[in-house]
C-alpha cells in the first residue's frame, strides 16, 4: 500500500466513525466552530436582527415592549427626508474623494518602495506610521493644521496671501479637507497590503515578459495588476466599507457643517438615534447603509473579479 | 498668548476626541453596603465651573454633612457638555443611570420618562422654602417637583476695557442701549485693528441662540406658540436675523467664520471688543490677563421690553432599576445639600444660586466679581427681565442640530438671512418630533 493510499484509508475510516449516530468528522467540525459561532451570534447576528426589528418600530427605549409596530414607515420616511439625502450625497462625495486616492496612492507607494531605492526601510515606516494613530489623535492633529486662525497651513499661506481660506469652515473645502486627512491617516494600511502582494509576484513572470519585449507599462498591466488582483479587490472593498461609514472625522472636526456640507450617513444615524432619540429611524438608516455596502461589494467582485 | 489660544481650543477638541476614543467615563451605581452609601453623580461642568464642583463634592466627602448613620460618598463623573445629554439619555434608557445628575431646567418636561420626581423621596413641602420662588417654579412641572434647583445662569455682555479705550470710548461707561452699542461697535471696527463683537465666544449654534433669542424677545417677538410650534420667524426674528447677517457683513464687526471657539480665543487674547455669554464666563475671565467689564445685554434695536435669556441648572434623580428606597432618600438629601449649602457656586462659578440663604451669605456677597457681574445679574432678576429657555415637550432643547442654522447664518453660508430662518423653523420642527 502506497503512502497516499494509507492516508486516504485512514481518513475514510475516521470519517465513517460516528458519535450518537452522527459522523465523527461532523461533530468535530461543529465543536471547533462553536466558540466562533457563539461570539458571531451574540455580537453580530443578534444585534443585526434586533436592529432590523427596531427599524420596523417607533422604538420606545424605556419600555421596548410598548414600541409601536409601524412596518416600513421608517424606511418610507427616510426616502422622503431631505437631510438623509444630503447625508447620502455627502457620504458618496467623501467616498469618491478618498477611496480612489487611498487605493492609487497606496499602490503607487508600494510599487515605488518595492524598487531598490535608498532608504526604503525608513520610507516604509514613514508611510505606515500614521495608520497606527487612533482617529481621535488624527483629528486633534489636523484640527491644528487646518485651523483658520492659527493653523499650520494658513500660517504659511499668510506669507503669500492676505486672506487664507477656512479649510473646515468653507462649504466647498471642508469635505475635501476631511478626505485628505483620511487619506494621510489610512493609506499606510493599503500600502502594506499592496507591498506584500507585489513581493509575492514571481520575478520569473517579469523575466518572461522582458524576454517577450514587454515595456514597463505592459508588464505592469499584464503581470503586476492581474497578479495583485485579489489584494486590490480586498483593499477596494475594505476601503468602500470603511469610508462609507465615515463618522468620527465630521463628528469631531465639523459637526457635519458648515451648513451640512460634511454630513454623512453614519453621523446622521448617530444624531437620529442618540440626539433625536429616534432609535427605530436610526436603525433604518443603518440597514439602508448595509444594503448599499452589499451592492457595492458585489459590483466590485464583478468589475475586478478574483484569481480564484 | 498663542499657547493659551491653542491650548483652549485643543482642550475642547481633546475632550470631544476622547469621547470618540471611548474614554468617556461611565459611572457605576455602587449600592449601599455595610460601609455606607456611594451616590453616583453625573455633571457636565467644564472650564472655570468644573473645579468649583469638584471642590464642593470633595467638601461633602470630607465633612459628611448629612445627619445619617452611614457614611455617604459622592462619586462624581464629569462628561463633556456636548456629549453629556446623549450619554445620559442612552444610559438612562438602559436603566443603569447614576443616582443624581445635573440637568438643565429646559429638559424637565421632555425628559420626564428618564427621571423620578423628588417628591417621592424628600418632603418637598418642607424644603420648598429653602429656595427662591422663581427657582422652585422652574422645577415644578405638571404638579411634580422634578428636580431641585441649583441656579440661574443668564447671559450678559462682556467687554475688553483696553479695546474700548483704544477706540476712544469710556471703558467705565459701557453701552446701555442700541444707539450706544452700535456706536461702540462701529468705533472698535473703525478705530482699532480689533474685532468689535462676537455673538458667543464658542461660535456654536446654541450659544448663538442665547444671544439671538434675547434680541428677538427684546423686540417683542415670540419663540414658540402655546402648542409649541416655533414662531420665531416673525418680524422680530427677521429683523434680528438681518442684524446678525450685517454684523459679519457690511458692519464688519466679526469675520464670517464658523470656526469653533473663535470668539473665546479672540476675546481671551485681547483681539475682540465685546462678546455675549453666560454667568459662568467670569470663572474663565478671572484667570485671564485681560481687563474686562460687564454690562446688561438690554441693547437690542427697536427694543420694546427688557428680556434676557436664561436657563437653570437643576439636580434630578434618574430612574434606576437597582436603587432601593433608602438609597433614593439619601440621594435626595445629597441633592438638597448640593443646592443649598454651597455659596461658592455663586461666589466662584458665577451663577445666581437658587437657595435664598446663599444669596444673603457673606461668601456670595464678597465674591471678587460681585459688583462687576453678580449685582447686575441680580438687578435683572429683581426687575423680572429673564425669560427661560423653553421647556419643550419633546426632543433635546440644547442640541446643536436645532440651532446650527444660526451659526451658518452668522458665517453667511446661506444666500440670505431669510433662507436661514426658514431652515431654522424646519430644523426645530424636526427636533420637536417624537
Amino acid at each position: 500500500m502506497g503512502l497516499r493510499n494509507r492516508f486516504t484509508t485512514g481518513e475514510n475510516e475516521r470519517a465513517q466513525q460516528t458519535v450518537f449516530g452522527v459522523r465523527k468528522e461532523t461533530v468535530e467540525g461543529i465543536a471547533w466552530s462553536l466558540p466562533y459561532l457563539a461570539v458571531f451570534s451574540v455580537f453580530l447576528v443578534w444585534p443585526a436582527l434586533k436592529g432590523f426589528y427596531m427599524s420596523l418600530h417607533n422604538w420606545d427605549p424605556f419600555v421596548p415592549s410598548e414600541s409601536e409596530f409601524i412596518g416600513l414607515e421608517n424606511y418610507i420616511e427616510l426616502f422622503n427626508d431631505p437631510v438623509f439625502w444630503d447625508a447620502m450625497k455627502g457620504t458618496i462625495y467623501f467616498v469618491a474623494l478618498s477611496v480612489p486616492l487611498l487605493v492609487l496612492l497606496g499602490l503607487g507607494l508600494a510599487l515605488g518602495v518595492n524598487k531598490n531605492v535608498k532608504g526604503k526601510t525608513v520610507l516604509r515606516a514613514i508611510y505606515f506610521s500614521p495608520y497606527i494613530l487612533t482617529v481621535a489623535v488624527v483629528t486633534l492633529i489636523w484640527s491644528e493644521v487646518y485651523s483658520e486662525g492659527y493653523g499650520l497651513i494658513n500660517y504659511y499661506l499668510g506669507f503669500v496671501m492676505s486672506d487664507p481660506p477656512g479649510w473646515l469652515t468653507s462649504t466647498n473645502l471642508a469635505m475635501p479637507a476631511l478626505a485628505f486627512m483620511t487619506v494621510w491617516w489610512l493609506v499606510g494600511f493599503n500600502f502594506v497590503i499592496f507591498l506584500a502582494a507585489r513581493q509575492g509576484v514571481p520575478e520569473r513572470l517579469y523575466e518572461a515578459a522582458r524576454l517577450d519585449g514587454a515595456s514597463t507599462w505592459r508588464a505592469f498591466k499584464d503581470v503586476t495588476l492581474p497578479q495583485m488582483r485579489n489584494s486590490i479587490l480586498f483593499v477596494v472593498i475594505i476601503q468602500f466599507i470603511l469610508q462609507f461609514q465615515v463618522f468620527a472625522q465630521p463628528f469631531v472636526l465639523t459637526s457635519g457643517g458648515p451648513r451640512g456640507s460634511t454630513d454623512t450617513l453614519v453621523y446622521y444615524l448617530y444624531r437620529s438615534a442618540f440626539s433625536q432619540h429616534q432609535y427605530g429611524y436610526g436603525a433604518a438608516i443603518g440597514y439602508v447603509l448595509v444594503m448599499i455596502l452589499v451592492v457595492i461589494a458585489l459590483i466590485n467582485f464583478k468589475v475586478i473579479g478574483t484569481n480564484d | 498668548m498663542t499657547s493659551n489660544r491653542i491650548s483652549s481650543k485643543s482642550r475642547r477638541r481633546f475632550i470631544k476626541s476622547a469621547g470618540v476614543a471611548g474614554t468617556a467615563s461611565i459611572a457605576g451605581c455602587i449600592g449601599g453596603g455595610s460601609s455606607g452609601y456611594t451616590i453616583s453623580f453625573w455633571e457636565l461642568f467644564s472650564g472655570g465651573e468644573g473645579p468649583v464642583m469638584e471642590d464642593i463634592v470633595q467638601k461633602f466627602n470630607d465633612e459628611q454633612p448629612l445627619d445619617v448613620d452611614e457614611e455617604v460618598t459622592i462619586d462624581r463623573q464629569r462628561t463633556p457638555w456636548d456629549q453629556y445629554y446623549n450619554n445620559l439619555y442612552t444610559t438612562l434608557a438602559g436603566g443603569s443611570g447614576p443616582d443624581l445628575a445635573v440637568m438643565h431646567a429646559a429638559y424637565l418636561r421632555a425628559w420626564n420618562k428618564t427621571i423620578v420626581p423628588m417628591d417621592d423621596y424628600i418632603d418637598t413641602g418642607e424644603i420648598e422654602g429653602d429656595y427662591l420662588d422663581n427657582h422652585w417654579d422652574l422645577v415644578s412641572v405638571e404638579d411634580e417637583t422634578r428636580a431641585l434647583p441649583m441656579d440661574l445662569h443668564p447671559v450678559g455682555m462682556y467687554y475688553n476695557k483696553a479695546i474700548f479705550e483704544e477706540a476712544g470710548l469710556d471703558p467705565e461707561s459701557p453701552p446701555t442701549n442700541w444707539e450706544e452699542f452700535e456706536a461702540a461697535g462701529n468705533a472698535i471696527a473703525e478705530e482699532t485693528d480689533k474685532w468689535a463683537f462676537s455673538q458667543t465666544p464658542y461660535n456654536d449654534g446654541f450659544g448663538t441662540w442665547r444671544t439671538w433669542s434675547t434680541f428677538v424677545k427684546q423686540q417683542g417677538g415670540e419663540l414658540f406658540d402655546s402648542d409649541w410650534n416655533p414662531t420665531f420667524d416673525g418680524q422680530a426674528g427677521q429683523n434680528t436675523s438681518e442684524l446678525f447677517w450685517d454684523m459679519t457683513g457690511d458692519m464688519e464687526w466679526s469675520p464670517q467664520t464658523t470656526e469653533a471657539d473663535w470668539g473665546a480665543n479672540a476675546f481671551e487674547n485681547g483681539d475682540l471688543g465685546m462678546t455675549m455669554n453666560g454667568t459662568w464666563y467670569v470663572a474663565t475671565l478671572e484667570e485671564s490677563d485681560i481687563d474686562w467689564g460687564f454690562f446688561k445685554p438690554t441693547i437690542a434695536p427697536n427694543k420694546t421690553q427688557d428680556q434676557v435669556w436664561t436657563d437653570g441648572h437643576t439636580i434630578v434623580m434618574p430612574r434606576s432599576q437597582d436603587r432601593d428606597d433608602k438609597k433614593s432618600e439619601i440621594a435626595a438629601e445629597v441633592a438638597h445639600w448640593l443646592t443649598t449649602e454651597n455659596p461658592e457656586w455663586g461666589a466662584r462659578a458665577g451663577h445666581l444660586p437658587a437657595a435664598a440663604d446663599i444669596r444673603e451669605s457673606e461668601v456670595f456677597q464678597n465674591a471678587s466679581f460681585y459688583d462687576k457681574t453678580l449685582s447686575k445679574y441680580l438687578e435683572m432678576a429683581e426687575e423680572d427681565m429673564y425669560f427661560y429657555h423653553p421647556k419643550v415637550p419633546n426632543g433635546d432643547p440644547n442640541s446643536e442640530s436645532w440651532y446650527q442654522w444660526l451659526l451658518d447664518m452668522w458665517g453667511h453660508n446661506y444666500a440670505s438671512p431669510g433662507e436661514a430662518l426658514d431652515d431654522g423653523i424646519s430644523m426645530v420642527n424636526k427636533g420637536l418630533e417624537e
